[in-house]
């Protein structure tokens, strides 16, 4: 299994920044979720320790606790990667209002 | 030992009251009394200096410690020794006369505020230059003059040549400065110390180190920059637009004697070399021929001056490459002497200008009879810089010849005297110029108005100036033995002991000085056929002047190459920033990691069953996460990207996370329909068409990423599991807390200050939401801001 | 949108959602849960009454201001938190538990300043999420 998690990551990533190289901004902000997605899936994994307990104190203490710092820390990220995510759609919304197209290379200007 | 510190920051002080008081003073109608009220300020100086010399007499050198930032040994520390209270006295002293001058010379239309304001916090800069005795304290106050130079040079802003003057200041001495603090470091390498007394001591270490070389060059960029050396010279007769006052203080008696000052400071470490006499003294050399050359050329009498001490601060710094002692001795001593009559000679120049309303010699001439005192005054300042009997002059350019008939390390013996005398028989041209062409001539053109003497205020620094001219020429005694025996020791680590003497018999420097007079009165009556072949020459080739390379080369040339970069890297398009940042992150780190981590043993990934369950999500989670990429159709992948979601949710679920699980899945649902929301208002996807090139990249920048991300996530599976801090909080959790949820716990309480800023960060993302879709500006505006069509 | 069954479900599920998700939040500091979560969940429950009903039910255009209000205190109040430990434990966001006989019932309650805090974060989270929501449905 430890095997295929890094493949998924890789997955996750590789897909993310595929997006994120799109001119379209919407995919962009797909992209930048899938992304967020995997930097996630990274940090959990690093405290995986194969058969481990809910870090929840009070019942059985003979088996080893999962690490709870990187699931504060992740849990703090899935929030604001939300935050995030909400502003950029609007943003792109309002892009596209104002400078009526969804082309990141035109907003630039490149094409005149 | 107070007192040092006083003298260092009481003109700071005076600086700061000016910039404070500055609103209510403009109110009142201050006239003459802010520039007596500021002439305190250099005398207190002065005092509290020679206060200083009874103990540098018995005791020698004595430090002043206050620590800065002591782990690096960077601290604000002070030396007084001969040198440092020489300098100090020609600085506070020669401050206070140009303060005292400037009274007369600024009208009341000038901006006197201002121009004492600078001129304080570059007094106090220059004294906390000599009295430094730690590297950085030093390069701080040095670019402080360097800044505050560049503030005076260009007082009369509204003048497009005060603003070019100003500006190539500011950029020789800055690049020379940087180049100077790049030395400091290298000299750090090699003693461990910022302590520039610890590092006098040390100058063996340092001359056979490897990095002596470097250190040298680096450190003598710096003082050759602010030295106006050849070729960095081109600055100074640009400086010469600043006001008068400022160019008789900065740019001859002292400022640019800071270069000077630092070789001084560091020649018993860094001297005693062939390569030190052959940089330093070479370029003293070459800067004294050129500026002598170039100051006959002059008829702008400031220029002439200009040009006049570039030359001399050439032969000063020639002499402290000889590196002997008594070529130390005739460096201290020609500082003093220079500084005494180049100070005076640019007086006088300001008072011809004000009483001319022109400083060109086209225009001024004859002035013996109306200007009767600033004659007598000329008289003394040209004779002692031609270096004719009775005046200091005359002892110091002696001395000068002597030292370059005793100078070691010469593969000529006779190359070294007779570029000094043909150098020195310039400096007898320029000075008869100045003085026959400026008093006794008749112009060819009338000036402006006619001309008039200046008031007893405008004649009484230059005045002084002269009777210490002369009396360094018939009284040297007591100069010697006060201040410059001390200086010159300083200088070359022994004991000096000078005998100063107009007359010492007839000998080879006597015979020069013969050959200098008649040669250059020859050179004199001959000047104006000189000064046109010149002429001629510099028009035929204006590629070798320096100006031509600072004007061609920097000014023309670096706007361009800096557009050409910025247009380069700052294309404005994304996909290109994107693709550059992340590929070399990825490589970069990727190469990083290969050279210096461990390499995979497959030792800890095998360890883990296989798991159904395990299996199918990570399947589930590759394809949703393909097929998010892949759908045409928005919607779909929208869905797509939920699917993700909800998998990384189910992903936690396995990895023990409820919490995480939980909030994923709420996070996935309502980011879903915010997308879906806001693609309702927009296009949907467009047909994207890209050249098969920018795929293949796209692709294999794509899968760079993921096939990095993948080995660094299984460096991390692969490697032994650190001892965390997790078993502090689970221990604790309950116990300190009352929270048996460690997650939470940690979240709201361990950690509440970090979740504090997150939900203030989460609060800010509604308002910029709320700005940008309730306030509603012109898009034409807003395509200004972004740059578009 | 207009559909039947899912106004019916809305009707049914996002009053439950709400009430599990003030559970979700009170318990949060022993078992799964906590403000986050919890504040998700409200704003689930409002996304749903918004999409079944629009403005029938409850009116989001006029009553906005309500969910400003609510981010804005919720932060004020972690803040306050913050303060009360400044000057009750000696630095901010100090924590404290008591513990307290309930006079009728006759049990030990557990009170920790932490769940204050996580009500603040419980009211920011769900301010946010509707006030996202609802600004963007008065788009036109």
């Amino acid at each position: 299994m430890k095997l295929l998690l890094p493949l998924v990551i890789g997955v996750l990533f590789a897909s993310g920044t595929y997006l994120m190289l799109q001119r379209n901004i919407l995919k962009l902000v797909l992209g930048l979720s899938l992304i967020g997605h995997g930097a996630n899936v990274v940090l959990i994994s690093s405290g995986w320790i194969g058969t481990g307990q809910v870090p929840i104190l009070g019942r059985d203490e003979s088996m080893p606790f999962v690490d709870p710092i990187p699931q504060a820390l992740v849990l703090t990220a899935i929030v604001i990667g939300f935050a995030a995510l909400a502003f950029l759609l609007v943003l792109s919304l309002r892009v596209y209002r104002d400078l009526k197209t969804t082309d990141v290379a035109e907003i630039k200007g490149q094409k005149g | 030992m107070t007192s040092i510190l006083i003298i260092v920051f009481f003109p700071f002080a005076a600086s700061l009251l000016l910039l404070l008081l500055s609103p209510a003073l403009q109110k009142i109608n201050f006239g003459t009394r802010l520039g007596w009220a500021i002439s305190v300020v250099p005398f207190t100086c002065v005092a509290l200096i020679l206060s200083l010399l009874p103990g540098v007499h018995a005791g020698g050198a004595s430090t002043f410690h206050i620590p800065w930032v002591p782990r690096y040994g960077i601290e604000l520390s002070f030396l007084v020794d001969g040198l440092s209270i020489l300098f100090g006295l020609l600085i506070s002293g020669i401050g206070f006369l140009v303060v005292v001058y400037s009274i007369w010379y600024l009208s009341e239309k000038e901006d006197r505020l201002k121009f004492y304001l600078y001129l304080m916090m570059f007094m106090g800069a220059m004294l906390g230059v000599v009295f430094s005795n730690n590297l950085f304290g030093l390069f701080t106050f040095w670019e402080l003059t360097s800044v505050s130079s560049f503030m005076l040079i260009g007082f009369w802003y509204h003048k497009d040549v005060s603003r070019y003057g100003a500006t190539k200041a500011l950029v020789i001495t800055g690049v020379g400065g940087i180049a100077m603090l790049a030395g400091f470091i290298v000299l750090y390498s090699i003693t461990g110390t910022f302590d520039i007394s610890e590092i006098l001591l040390m100058g063996d270490v340092i001359r056979a180190s490897d990095f002596y070389v470097p250190a040298l060059i680096l450190i003598f960029l710096g003082c050759a920059t602010k030295s106006a050396q050849f070729p960095f010279h081109v600055w100074l007769p640009n400086a010469m637009e600043a006001p008068t006052p400022v160019s008789a203080y900065l740019h001859s008696a002292t400022m640019v004697k800071a270069g000077i000052f630092l070789v001084a400071r560091l020649s018993p470490a860094f001297s005693g070399t062939a390569f030190w006499t052959g940089l330093v003294a070479g370029v003293g050399l070459t800067t004294m021929v050129v500026g002598g050359y170039m100051a006959i050329r002059q008829t702008d009498l400031k220029g002439l001056l200009a040009y006049s001490t570039i030359s001399q601060l050439g032969m000063i710094m020639a002499m402290l490459g000889f590196g002997t002692q008594y070529s130390a001795e005739a460096a201290i001593v020609h500082i003093i002497n220079h500084a005494g009559f180049k100070a005076a000679l640019f007086m006088i120049v300001g008072i011809i200008d004000h009483g001319c309303g022109t400083r060109d010699l086209t225009y001024v001439g004859g002035l013996k009879k109306e200007m009767p005192h600033s004659f007598k005054i000329a008289l003394v300042g040209c004779l002692s810089m031609a270096g004719l009997p009775i005046f200091g002059g005359f002892i110091s350019k002696e001395m000068f010849y002597e030292s370059t008939l005793h100078m070691p390390y010469s593969g000529f013996p006779y190359l070294i005297p007779f570029i000094a005398v043909s150098a020195s028989i310039f400096t007898f041209a320029y000075s008869f110029k100045f003085l026959i062409w400026g008093f006794f001539y008749d112009a060819p053109k009338s000036p402006p108005h006619h001309p008039h003497e200046a008031p007893a205020l405008g004649l009484f620094s230059p005045a002084l100036l002269a009777i210490i001219v002369v009396l360094l020429g018939i009284a040297p005694g007591f100069f010697a033995h006060g201040v410059l025996e001390l200086a010159a020791s300083a200088v070359s680590g022994k004991t000096a002991d000078l005998n100063l003497a107009l007359w010492h018999g007839v000998n080879t420097p006597l015979i020069m000085s013969f050959f200098t007079v008649v040669i250059g009165i020859f050179l004199f009556m001959r000047l104006k056929k000189v000064v046109s072949v010149q002429d001629k020459l510099s028009e035929k080739v204006p590629w070798l002047s320096p100006n031509f390379v600072y004007n061609k080369g920097f000014l023309e040339g670096i706007p361009p190459l800096t557009q050409a970069c910025m247009r380069w890297f700052q294309s404005g398009n994304l996909k290109q920033y994107l693709s550059v940042i992340i590929t070399f992150v990825m490589l970069s780190t990727f190469g990083l990691s290969i050279s210096q981590g461990n390499p995979l043993t497959f030792a800890r990934l095998f360890q883990t069953e296989l798991n159904f369950v395990h299996l199918l999500t990570f399947i589930l989670l590759i394809v949703a996460s393909l097929a998010t990429v892949c759908f045409k159709n928005r919607i779909s992948a929208i869905l797509a990207l939920g699917m993700t979601g909800f998998l990384v949710a189910f992903f936690y679920v396995l990895m023990g996370a409820p919490d995480l699980a939980l909030t994923q899945f709420l996070v996935e649902s309502v980011a879903v329909i915010l997308i879906l929301l806001v693609f309702y208002f927009l296009p949907p996807y467009f047909k994207e068409a890209p050249p098969q090139r920018t795929k293949i990249s796209d692709i294999s920048i794509s899968v760079l990423v993921g096939s990095v991300m993948t080995y660094y996530m299984l460096m991390v599976m692969d490697s032994h599991l650190t001892e965390t801090i997790a078993g502090y909080y689970l221990e604790v959790s309950e116990k300190l807390a009352g929270g048996r949820n460690v997650v939470n716990v940690v979240i709201v309480d361990f950690r509440g200050l970090d979740t504090m800023f997150e939900i203030a960060v989460f609060s800010i993302a509604a308002l910029g939401v709320y700005g940008m879709l309730k306030l509603k500006k012109k898009p034409k505006h807003i395509s200004k801001v972004l740059g578009s069509k | 949108m207009n559909s039947l069954i899912f106004k019916t479900i809305t009707k049914v599920v996002s009053p439950i959602l709400m009430i599990f998700s003030l559970y979700l939040l009170l318990r949060g500091h022993q078992l799964p849960g906590g403000g986050f979560i919890a504040g998700l969940m409200t704003s689930a429950g409002f996304v749903m009454i918004y999409l079944a009903y629009g403005c029938e039910r409850f009116d989001f255009k006029h009553r906005s201001r309500v969910f400003y209000f609510m981010f804005s205190g919720g932060l004020a109040l972690s803040f306050l938190t913050g303060l009360a430990g400044l000057f009750v434990g000696g630095y901010f966001l100090k924590s404290g538990v008591a513990h307290v006989e309930m006079p009728l019932i006759h049990e030990n309650w557990e009170f920790a300043s932490a769940a204050v805090f996580d009500i603040g974060v419980y009211l920011v989270v769900c301010g946010v999420c509707v006030s996202l929501m609802t600004l963007l449905g008065e788009e036109e």
